[in-house]
């Protein structure tokens, strides 16, 4: 149960959000890299994680942003030490970009990456697997993929379930794995390791034979169960999408996201 | 090269990359045994996954470590560096198998120091060549320095792998080939490899290695490839410099891996 939780991001809900096409859902996604990519001033970059924050409220995923907050604290934080350290790491003096230049490049970087994971968080909280894959597909990737990173997603929270009872049971055995050295915390992680793969392999030759079954190996169209339709909400939130990238890109074109020295 | 393709024809197979993406992603979320950075990354027993499924699976667990660990990114925020994981992934079980079989195969279950070290060193390859790519591809896009991702990527694989897989196997090889269910008995037998399997591997290990070393030197300015020199374009990121310079090293590794 615990283990469905940790990895099952899904709000079930009927917002306007979790009503759009799939494709519109990974468009968001899409949208949030193609503005702020190029863009390094962090003013014009925090209005997307400011946004996409929103967004997620508005979406009822306020609890999903509770789970992840320490990722959403150490991601900028972690993000911008790095870059004030190491943005012009190597250059010789006279070509060395000013500090306040590197600061501002590292405050850049940290939103982006913060605004990343947080439309990350917002597509899983309002994309059910089966949106995915359907989103996938209308992208052209083929069936079998698709169905592939599906059953992959699946499987996860099962796989993790078993993982974390044979740590419940090893830890019941006595196997302490927060003590002793890097390497002996490794080591103690086999007798982990082995149960669940073996159980994950008695679980194979049934799944396929089930999909065998059910004609998966056949060559002919596929049908689903899911099928989106593009309402008028859909081109409107596209358009949207298009024109904030469009906004973006003119920025950058036009000079205004730029740092003195370039990326 | 065909039989990356042809996986995909096959339900086991197809279920074997699933099951690949899977265990990696489950093991990838809750175990994390010591922090390397913190909120960035730690030292993951995950990352021995891909090696294991490698020699067992094939080429199923090339396709499965690379979907699973696009699983494991979609819960620590996507980006377009994803593509470079996905590469990155492909290759780390991709290459295990491969290296193997070009150096001389058999059981990979160590009982000499003969064994270790052919064992290892398949290691050190996947790992440096993950590293070496994903590395690369965050840096190029002025995400990451090379420095602090490519060496923290080869270490973290390094050493997850190094200590488990081999111990691992040890337990789970003979009951995985007991079930049948090891890549070369599912499709019938190991596939005849091309000549010159060996000159390949080298490639593969010059660079890998020859490109992890390129990457922190030209990061640290200390060196400055000829075809990058020519464009007179210095960048504060070195978006520019690791991107253009490490662009030969991904393109042969990927050719010698690719035709291994």
């Amino acid at each position: 149960m615990r283990a469905e939780m940790r990895v099952n991001l899904y709000i079930d809900r009927d917002t306007f959000l979790h009503r759009l096409h799939p494709q519109v859902k990974l468009g968001i996604l899409a949208a949030t890299f193609a503005s702020i990519y190029a863009i390094d001033r962090p003013l014009l970059v925090a209005p997307a994680p400011v946004a996409l924050g929103l967004l997620l409220f508005a979406a009822g995923a306020a609890g999903n942003a509770r789970r992840f907050a320490p990722m959403l604290l150490a991601v900028p934080v972690a993000t911008f030490t790095m870059w004030s350290l190491f943005y012009g790491y190597g250059a010789n003096a006279a070509a060395a970009p000013p500090r306040s230049e590197a600061m501002e490049f590292a405050a850049a970087m940290a939103l982006k990456l913060e605004s990343f994971v947080l439309s990350s968080l917002l597509c899983l909280s309002i994309t059910r697997v089966e949106e995915f894959t359907e989103a996938l597909r209308g992208l052209g990737v083929p069936y079998r993929v698709s169905f592939t990173v599906a059953m992959a997603f699946r499987l996860v929270p099962l796989f993790l379930g078993s993982a974390l009872s044979v740590v419940t049971a090893q830890r019941a055995r006595g196997l302490d794995f927060s003590r002793g050295s890097v390497l002996a915390r490794l080591r103690r992680y086999v007798p982990v390791i082995v149960p669940v793969f073996m159980g994950a392999l008695r679980r194979a030759d049934a799944m396929a034979m089930a999909l065998e079954a059910r004609g998966f190996g056949r060559r002919t169209r596929r049908a689903s169960f899911v099928r989106s339709r593009l309402a008028p909400r859909d081109l409107v939130v596209g358009a949207a999408l298009a024109a904030v990238v469009l906004a973006y890109l003119s920025a950058w074109a036009l000079g205004y996201g730029r740092l003195g020295g370039g990326r | 090269m065909r039989e990356l393709r042809e996986l995909w024809r096959d339900t086991r197979l197809v279920v074997f990359t699933a099951i690949s993406a899977a265990l990696y992603a489950a093991i990838l979320v809750p175990f994390k045994v010591m922090p390397i950075i913190p909120g960035v990354t730690e030292l993951r027993p995950a990352n021995a996954v891909p090696v294991i499924c490698s020699f067992l699976f094939g080429p199923a667990a090339a396709w499965g470590s690379a979907i699973g660990n696009l699983i494991g990114d979609l819960f620590g925020g996507i980006g377009p560096g994803d593509a470079f994981g996905f590469a990155g992934n492909f290759l780390y079980g991709l290459v295990p198998y491969r290296a193997w079989e070009a150096m001389g195969g058999g059981d990979p279950v160590p009982r000499s120091l003969g064994d270790w070290l052919r064992l290892l060193f398949v290691v050190l390859l996947a790992a440096a060549a993950c590293a070496l790519v994903v590395g690369w591809g965050l840096n190029l896009l002025g995400f990451v320095p090379f420095p602090v991702l490519g060496n923290v990527v080869l270490w973290n694989n390094l050493i997850a792998a190094g200590v488990l897989a081999p111990l691992t196997l040890r337990v789970l090889y003979p009951r995985v080939r007991s079930g049948g269910f090891l890549y070369f008995e599912m499709v019938s037998g190991r596939p005849r490899r091309a000549r010159g399997q060996r000159l390949w591997l080298a490639g593969a290990a010059l660079f890998a290695l020859g490109g992890h070393l390129a990457g922190n030197l030209i990061y640290a300015g200390r060196w400055l490839p000829p075809w990058v020199a020519v464009f007179d374009v210095a960048t504060p990121s070195r978006a520019f410099e690791v991107g253009v310079g490490l662009a030969p090293f991904i393109v042969g590794l990927f050719a010698c891996v690719l035709l291994l």
